[in-house]
């Protein structure tokens, strides 16, 4: 038999085998702490994540400045209440101490969260004013919380309307200039990265990632305040005194294709936006096109002369009974029979007869090379939202008819903004500009379309003067300016099929001034005037362009001719 | 192998006339207090780093801070753990066994446990009833009995089998009763802690079998205690729920698994070099216990690979001193009393750590003298003190 240890001896053997367990499992934890460290589980990456949060700096939403500087649109911080209706404890009262707060009558307040009970945002009021956010800090009501975001501001209210556009409720560019340049607008959102306790409460421990928010780009445009108050009071006068339900009027300095105004009528102010319709808020000097009628007529009779198909005295037959028929048994009608005409005069009295012939004489050829070279069926390029491009027919559908209709502007539809363009293409010696809305440091992306020869462009602008000096714009001859323009009477081709409307037009009037250097193009375009009251574009528009070039060129500080005459005198 | 740093019984310290000189280098003894009072220190910095949160009037001051309730209860341990070296045991295990104060002040632990159990008596905390006041409960003191209990059991076991020396190989006179006496207070105190009941279990059926029982015959007790268990787990939701959790920790990680999962990212987080000290994340509300029970999962966060290594590095000097003090005591009842301390610490760390780095199912346990705990802090330092004032090597004292 064994001899049995010493009971003293057993303790220190026992625990000798204990301690050495022990330090193994010790041992063991510190290689599990070391595993851990080195390569945790591959699922923990999924609940790390949840230590930070993320606060975004939203940018200030930019400003949108005329060309002189002048602000249009602006941004400033307000603050908006809400309530979340989960979390009102007792309704009535919390009606009636918010609507004591923002001076709503409680009842109305609470059919308004009543309507939305289950939500849990419901905007309550959409600006506080310093005197209410003072009040509201001491409330501490539960389920009421304010917010900060960016109001839109147009200092001018409907002022320029339709070409600004408007922003909508999440601060983002829905129309006009607002939308085109959006993006510039907007700027870049900053956000801080921070780490949080577990109740979403910052530690202050650091900050890891701050990323400054960058305001967006001033938008400037080429539009100049002043002109475009002239531009809108002309026009409203014009539309309200004939009864026209809408208008357009556009102005462009010729030289450099700056669209300087851009006026509709009736006026949108962009804060009512949410309340109005598209016909409202539609910027119609760019996305409305209609048949230019008689406007149309300086560019394919320009075109004719450029490429020496008519000769200025050349005569046209014009009939004295005012109704022509084609070789292909076209009736042609014009106002009254003129007779026997000079080149020029089928221009100054605006005959369709004499430019049906011309049309014929030109052939389809020419006729579509000169209608593509003054950008019809082409967009401007303006970069404005909605633009139309207008509407020319393909020259393969083509008949007859198009060749005596599109030369007195019928059969081809085109915006104000396309006709203003291609009239300075006469105004700037034959060189079409591009259409320029925004000022931009680089203008090499512009394309100038080459229209006529200098000499044309200057021939056919000494026509267009006698035009207003002894045809149909006699009321937009100037004591102070020398004006060149063509007036154009368009029927309203009847959407609901072939032909025309009875008794609606477009009264309308294309003019530049001064004569030898252009410095201004405007276009007015008075919709359905009432037919009692007036129609013709001499009576409806020409007045309306002659009144805002001579407040145009004063204001740009042009010397109207009696200083010439005085300073000649002299 | 351990002379240099511990110093002996060697004659080179022995000085002419046979009275033992004072070492050169650090006894055991001193080692064991060393230690000691470093965990405290550890534990009390960080018990406050893992206390911060984020609110007004949370401010961190030194005068907050230096004046702190663990600051007091880190004072207070150093102060158990200086007295209790400072006295002689030796007349521990003499006399009649039904005189000695050992067995008096067990029934008197056992009878707090359950007092604190009754309610109204004692204070509750996540649904468990540990702790008694001490004083009017608004002064906010309160204290573990069960804490008190765990040291006193090894003196109970350790004096039985010194006392049924005799008997102690024969199962139904030495081994049974002590174990059914183990097993009744373990019961008693496993109903609200389950972690300390199992420790206090465990460590009086080692120092059984070490006092002298066969293995066999605590092999025997396996099973029922095995099946108790088991029992205990099926008939308490929540327990099996952590066994479930510990099982599948990523089928809810919001649910169940959560608490294993935080305690996972946190020993990861902050990966070799740790956050910094007061830099963990994991402490602002995301990890549950975390000045308890998963303080060393703050420890690896904060002061990362290095943290981990001196906690560990801390228990395993702690309990090689203490077994070199126990080789150094000659009697079976001291080295019992010993070897019941250092095994509870030690084991009791080991259970701690392994629940946070979720390797063993979730209990409820602490990280001796680190984790926030003012009684098992004052306790455990009183029991280190004991065995450190046991050391024979120390302080010129004789060698017996």
């Amino acid at each position: 038999m064994r001899k049995p240890p010493l009971p003293a001896q057993r303790v220190l053997t026992v625990s000798t085998f204990l301690m050495v367990i022990l330090s193994i499992g010790l041992l063991a934890q510190f290689g599990r702490v070391v595993q851990l460290k080195l390569a945790p589980p591959k699922q923990l990456a999924t609940h790390a994540g949840r230590h930070h949060s993320r606060i975004a700096y939203h940018a200030r939403r930019s400003d949108i400045v005329d060309r002189r500087g002048r602000l249009l649109a602006s941004s400033q911080l307000a603050t908006r209440l809400f309530a979340d209706p989960s979390l009102i404890e007792n309704l009535p009262i919390f009606c009636q101490v918010v609507g004591d707060l923002i001076n709503v009558a409680p009842s109305t307040l609470k059919a308004a969260i009543q309507k939305r009970i289950d939500r849990r945002y419901v905007a309550l009021a959409h600006e506080l004013d310093k005197s209410a956010l003072g009040q509201l800090k001491d409330l501490k009501l539960r389920g009421l919380g304010t917010q900060r975001w960016v109001k839109r501001l147009y200092p001018h209210g409907p002022r320029a309307g339709q070409l600004l556009g408007s922003v909508g409720f999440d601060a983002s560019g829905l129309e006009g200039v607002e939308f085109a340049f959006n993006r510039d607008l907007v700027g870049r959102t900053g956000s801080l990265t921070y780490t949080r306790d577990v109740r979403g409460r910052p530690l202050n421990l650091q900050y890891e990632s701050y990323d400054p928010p960058s305001d967006g780009a001033e938008i400037r445009l080429t539009i100049d305040l002043v002109i475009q108050s002239i531009a809108e009071e002309q026009l409203a006068i014009s539309c309200k005194t004939f009864d026209a339900p809408h208008g357009q009027l556009v102005v462009m300095n010729p030289r450099n294709g700056h669209v300087l105004a851009m006026a509709n009528y009736p006026p949108f102010d962009p804060k009512t936006l949410g309340k109005s319709t598209p016909k409202q808020w539609r910027n119609r000097c760019i996305t409305d096109v209609f048949e230019p009628g008689s406007t149309f007529k300086p560019f394919v009779w320009a075109k004719a002369i450029d490429l020496n198909v008519i000769q200025p005295e050349q005569l046209f037959d014009c009939t004295d009974s005012g109704i022509w028929r084609s070789s292909k048994g076209r009736r042609i009608r014009d106002v009254r029979g003129h007779g026997k005409l000079t080149g020029e005069q089928v221009l100054i009295k605006s005959s369709n007869i004499g430019m049906a012939q011309i049309g014929l004489l030109l052939g389809p050829d020419r006729l579509y090379h000169a209608v593509e070279t003054f950008g019809m069926g082409q967009s401007t390029a303006s970069s404005l939202p909605g633009e139309s491009a207008g509407m020319v027919n393909p020259k393969r559908q083509w008949n007859h008819y198009s060749l005596t209709s599109i030369p007195m502007g019928q059969e081809i539809a085109a915006t104000p903004l396309q006709l203003v363009r291609a009239f300075s293409g006469i105004a700037n010696d034959g060189i079409m500009p591009a259409t320029v809305i925004r000022i931009r440091q680089s203008t090499d992306d512009l394309i100038y379309q080459h229209t006529l020869n200098p000499a044309t462009a200057k021939q056919v602008r000494q026509v267009l003067r006698r035009v207003v000096q002894e045809g149909t714009g006699w009321r937009a001859n100037s004591k102070h300016y020398p004006i060149f323009g063509k007036t154009g009477t368009a029927q309203i081709a009847d959407p609901e099929g072939g032909g025309y409307m009875e008794d609606k037009y477009i009264s309308s009037f294309i003019a530049g001034s001064p004569l030898e250097i252009p410095q201004i193009v405007v276009g007015c375009f008075v919709h359905r005037p009432d037919k009692q009251k007036g129609y013709y574009g001499g009576t409806v528009a020409a007045p309306v362009v002659r009144r805002v070039i001579e407040k145009t060129l004063m204001y740009l500080g042009y010397p109207p001719q009696e200083q010439h005459v005085l300073a000649s005198t002299n | 192998m351990f002379y240099g740093v511990f110093g002996s019984h060697d004659s080179r310290n022995l000085s002419e006339n046979g009275i033992l000189a004072r070492p050169s280098v650090l006894s055991a003894g001193q080692v064991i207090q060393l230690v000691t009072i470093g965990l405290l220190a550890l534990g009390t910095v960080m018990v406050h780093s893992a206390g911060m949160s984020v609110g007004v009037g949370n401010g961190f001051s030194m005068q907050g801070l230096l004046g702190g309730r663990h600051v007091q209860y880190a004072f207070l341990a150093s102060l158990a753990l200086f007295l209790t070296s400072r006295m002689n045991w030796d007349w521990l295990a003499n006399g009649p066994i039904w005189r000695n104060p050992i067995l008096w002040l067990l029934a008197f632990g056992v009878g707090l446990v359950a007092l604190a159990m009754f309610p109204g008596m004692g204070r509750a905390a996540h649904g468990a009833r540990r702790w008694l006041y001490l004083g009017p409960s608004s002064w906010g003191w309160s204290f573990q009995p069960s804490e008190l209990v765990k040291f006193l059991m090894i003196g109970g076991v350790a004096l039985w089998c010194t006392h049924r020396q005799h008997v102690i190989g024969q199962f139904w006179r030495g081994v049974v009763p002590v174990l059914v006496g183990v097993l009744i207070i373990c019961g008693l105190i496993a109903v609200e802690d389950l972690g300390t009941g199992v420790l206090i279990a465990m460590v009086a059926v080692l120092l059984v079998l070490a006092g002298g029982a066969r293995l066999w015959h605590l092999a025997l007790l396996g099973p029922p205690v095995l099946g108790m268990l088991v029992l205990a787990v099926m008939f308490s939701p929540y327990r099996l729920a952590r066994i479930v959790a510990f099982m599948n920790p990523w089928d809810e990680p919001e649910g169940i698994g959560y608490h294993a999962i935080q305690s996972l990212v946190a020993i990861s987080g902050g990966g070799w070099t740790g956050r910094g000290l007061g830099y963990g994340i994991q402490k602002f509300g995301y990890l549950p216990e975390d000045t308890t029970d998963f303080l060393f999962a703050v420890i690896c966060e904060e002061l990362g690979f290095s943290g981990a290594a001196m906690v560990i590095a801390l228990y395993l000097i702690l309990l090689w001193a203490g077994f070199w003090v126990m080789r150094g005591c000659s009697t079976v009842f001291l080295r019992l009393v010993v070897l019941g301390v250092i095994l509870t610490v030690g084991l009791q760390a080991l259970m701690n750590i392994a629940v946070v780095t979720v390797t063993v199912p979730t209990k409820g346990i602490a990280l001796p003298l680190v984790s926030a705990g003012g009684t098992g802090w004052v306790v455990t330092a009183a029991a280190l003190g004991l065995v450190a004032g046991l050391d024979r090597t120390a302080w010129g004292r004789t060698s017996h």
